[in-house]
């Protein structure tokens, strides 16, 4: 009795070994299916590593969903939803260049008109097929939606020529240079014409959705998380992960505890304040890479002309400081007008830091005693530490200053009514392309419009203009550099920092990485290993 | 007695229409502008702006926008939500019975704990029960939520394992955000509770009780808790409807989509309709939870129950 159960219990012990082996024999050298719709078990890559049958993952976002519809959300938690669940035209890589996605090609015809070849059977989420009218309505819709129309704006709808279902011609009003690199916003996310037209008269366009992503919308409970899963008909082959759970943790510490628990496996907006937490951590990995922001202290020219006062403030920050001390290295220094993961960012110098020179700037300009400067910021802890981090910084050149912290609702009305004095602001520049952040001076653009520092200058605004039509790159490339070295030595603002883009992780995930500068990146590669 | 309550329901309406005109007014004149909180920075251009101002009917004078809103209201329509107009009265509905179930478990685990604490502590004045008692309840209205919170996630939920950090669901995510919230609910009816009930415990009926040879146990229970349960049920019922009307830090805390988590939202977006049917709720909340305790009352203290019913 005692041996046949030792012999069972070798045979079973055997059987298993044999079925392990032949398993991993066969694994050996592949990659992860990603046709596979049956779970990832399995053994993977040339690393030996043993894929995990895990298929849904658990994604704790920082903000809310506002709208299914793209043209409708136009902020970073939307925008990494949609990206999931829309294709655009085309797409930008790592390092900016643009990409195939539902267009297979695409060839400039004139200086205003882009012919785009459509790929052929990709499907919307309702099986019904993407034609070149769905793209011509998408983009014709979008230019007169709110949240989408500042990137569609220079689209001219009446000349777009559906030359057949999988062939359309694009027009712009004037030559547009950033008109491809516009094409990959996720507002521009393409969908389609009957499915708009039939929830726009029901009322519920923001609540439903059909794109062409690889995920498509199972579940959304307001205020708590977003349930999505694989689309099989993606026309790039199904996503890895049968389902993820978008789930709404609004507290960064929150979103920490869960990540070092296992209760999600990716958080976003990682501050500088947890930073070292993730490092130190063996089963967590932290992605980091160069943001595409602008962070800039905004001199009103309402209220500071004075270029010698305007330097001087330059002068008496020191950039380095500021990142590595105030921001805990969340972010990286910025010298100059746009940051260095914009093609076209040109080094001007900088402004050096150096108390005495502002000093003596100061007096030359008649402030021999000091000036004063009101400093406003919305209300966040990294705005409190900074401002006070440069009150103290800015008294060693004599500069006081005084801080006006405001809640965010008000702060943009201020901005708006152009009576700040300085201010914190960033912009954003996701398209990769100089226009969308040295665009936003533009004279007619004070106030309101964007031009946060009040600038008017048309001799600016000809060079903007020249640059933002010149369809040779090289020769853009030039113009922009020259803007740039305009705008520093008018110290139209002065750069302080880029935000670096963080995302943690568990260690156990493979297939992901920042491709898109941003908060936001498509998910159909991820899956786990054990 | 019915009666009573009937007028009382009555005198909602007023009330109600009351705090509509105020929250309509702060709203209007705060500084903020809705469609500001729904474009990103890149789309807000005047243009957008302009548009859905229009579309929102922003752009219509301040006696215009109320006479609306009171008219919708009065059709029992609290407006849509600005960001992905859904009907506001759908989104508290939604959010109201995750807030409930939240407020009754903390207040039950604040009321079993704080009364027993209380009555402890009282009957050992100034014994070492008092003072680890009210050392105990101490930590609890001295403590802020979100730092309390925190600490028993990383205890509970990241050191031991045992419970799960954040969100709404199951019974096990519910323990950490009930026993933030109920500590410092505990505390405070524990305090009530102790100087109440020593107001009590030397009155003259109660030493006459201790003569007749009564029992410590129904002395302290049915002679000395009984009468001092009306101030005790007060702070209970203002407790309660704070926690009704969502405990905004800890629902952020453990990401629970309650109530409190919807204003705050929906009053950093801007987003008009829903701060309005919230606070209009609230209100109605706190209104019926007060008739309640009065109606509590009248069951504790014959002496109510007969003025009621006098009509006084």
């Amino acid at each position: 009795m005692k041996k046949n159960t030792i012999r069972r219990w070798l045979c079973m012990a055997m059987a298993a070994i044999v079925s392990v082996s032949v398993l991993a024999g066969c694994a050996t050298g592949e990659q992860p299916s990603s046709g596979s719709t049956s779970g990832n078990a399995g053994i993977g890559g040339t690393t030996g590593e043993v894929i995990s049958s895990k298929d849904e993952m658990t994604i704790a976002v920082y903000g809310t969903v506002q709208s299914m519809f793209p043209g409708n959300d136009s902020k970073l938690p939307g925008a990494q939803l949609h990206t999931n669940l829309y294709d655009t035209l085309v797409t930008m890589d790592k390092e900016g260049n643009i990409q195939p996605l539902l267009a297979e090609s695409w060839e400039q015809l004139s200086e205003t008109t882009y012919r785009f070849r459509l790929r052929k059977g990709v499907k919307f989420h309702n099986g019904d097929e993407l034609t070149a009218q769905d793209v011509a309505f998408t983009f014709a819709t979008l230019k007169e939606t709110p949240g989408s129309q500042s990137n569609a704006a220079q689209f001219d709808p009446d000349n777009f020529v559906i030359e057949d279902d999988y062939t359309i011609v694009l027009a712009t009003y004037e030559p547009f240079a950033p008109f491809l690199g516009t094409l990959c916003h996720a507002t521009m996310s393409v969908f389609q014409q009957s499915f708009y037209e039939e929830h726009l008269a029901a009322g519920d366009l923001d609540l439903v959705e059909n794109g062409t992503g690889p995920f498509k919308l199972v579940e959304w409970n307001e205020g708590e998380n977003i349930v999505v899963e694989r689309f099989d008909d993606y026309f790039n082959g199904p996503a890895k992960m049968r389902a993820i759970n978008f789930r709404y943790i609004p507290e960064i510490s929150t979103r920490l505890m869960e990540l070092e628990s296992g209760g999600v496996d990716l958080i976003q907006e990682v501050s500088g304040t947890v930073m070292e937490d993730i490092k130190s951590n063996p089963d967590l990995t932290l992605w980091e890479c160069s943001g595409v922001n602008t962070s800039y202290l905004a001199l009103n020219f309402d209220r500071i002309t004075d270029t010698k006062v305007r330097k001087a403030i330059g002068h008496s920050i020191d950039n380095n400081l500021l990142c590595s001390v105030c921001l805990l290295g969340a972010a990286e220094p910025l010298n100059d007008y746009l940051p260095s993961t914009v093609p076209g960012a040109y080094s001007t110098g900088g402004f050096e830091y150096n108390p005495e020179l502002a000093r003596q700037l100061l007096a030359e300009a008649g402030y021999p005693d000091g000036f004063k400067l009101e400093l406003s910021f919305y209300t966040s802890a990294d705005n409190r530490r900074m401002g006070e981090f440069l009150q103290n910084m800015m008294a060693e050149s004599g500069i006081t200053v005084i801080l006006n912290e405001m809640d965010s609702s008000a702060y943009t009305p201020m901005l708006n009514a152009r009576e700040q004095t300085a201010a914190i602001l960033t912009t954003v520049c996701t398209l990769r392309d100089p226009h969308q952040t040295l665009g936003k001076l533009y004279s007619d653009l004070v106030g309101p419009g964007g031009n946060r520092v009040n600038y008017i200058d048309p001799d600016l605004d000809a060079m903007l203009d020249e640059a933002v039509a010149e369809t040779d790159s090289e020769k853009r490339l030039e113009l922009y550099a020259d803007i740039q070295q305009y705008l520093y030595d008018r110290v139209v603002y002065i750069p302080l920092y880029n935000m670096k883009t963080m995302t943690a992780t568990t260690s156990k995930i493979r297939g992901f990485d920042l491709i898109l500068p941003t908060n936001y990146q498509k998910y159909n590669n991820v899956y786990f290993v054990e | 007695m019915v009666k009573y309550i009937l007028k009382r329901f009555i005198a909602l309406i007023p009330v109600l229409l009351g705090v509509t005109l105020i929250i309509f007014t702060l709203l209007y004149f705060t500084p903020g502008d809705p469609a500001l909180a729904i474009l990103s920075d890149e789309a807000a251009t005047p243009e957008a702006i302009a548009q859905i101002h229009e579309e929102l009917g922003l752009d219509d004078p301040f006696w215009v926008q109320y006479a609306n809103y009171v008219w919708d209201l009065l059709h029992g329509d609290l407006g849509v939500s600005y960001l992905n107009k859904r009907p506001v009265t759908e989104l508290l509905l939604e959010r109201l019975p995750k807030t409930m179930t939240l407020a009754c478990v903390s207040a039950g685990l604040a009321i079993v704990l704080g009364i027993t604490f209380g009555v402890i502590a009282a009957v050992n004045h100034n014994s070492i029960f008092d003072n680890l008692c009210m050392l105990f309840a101490l930590g609890g209205v001295s403590m802020p939520h979100f730092w309390q919170g925190l600490l028993l996630m990383l205890l509970f939920g990241v050191k031991l394992g045992w419970l799960p950090i954040s969100g709404y669901g199951t019974l096990a995510q519910l323990i950490l955000p009930a026993l933030t919230i109920g500590y410092g609910c505990m505390a405070i009816i524990a305090r009530m509770t102790r100087s109440s009930m020593l107001e009590v415990i030397n009155q003259d009926y109660i030493n006459f009780a201790h003569a007749k040879g009564q029992k410590k146990f129904i002395i302290i229970t049915r002679h000395a808790l009984h009468n001092a349960l009306i101030p005790i049920i007060t702070t209970i019922a203002l407790q309660f409807g704070i926690l009704l009307g969502g405990s905004v830090i800890t629902e952020s805390i453990f990401a629970i989509p309650g109530v409190g988590k919807l204003m705050v939202d929906s009053i950093r977006g801007s987003n008009y309709p829903v701060v309005q049917g919230g606070v209009l709720m609230i209100a109605f909340i706190y209104c019926v939870t007060n008739l309640l305790v009065d109606i509590i009352y009248a069951f504790i203290d014959p002496r109510i129950k007969t003025s009621l019913s006098n009509g006084r």
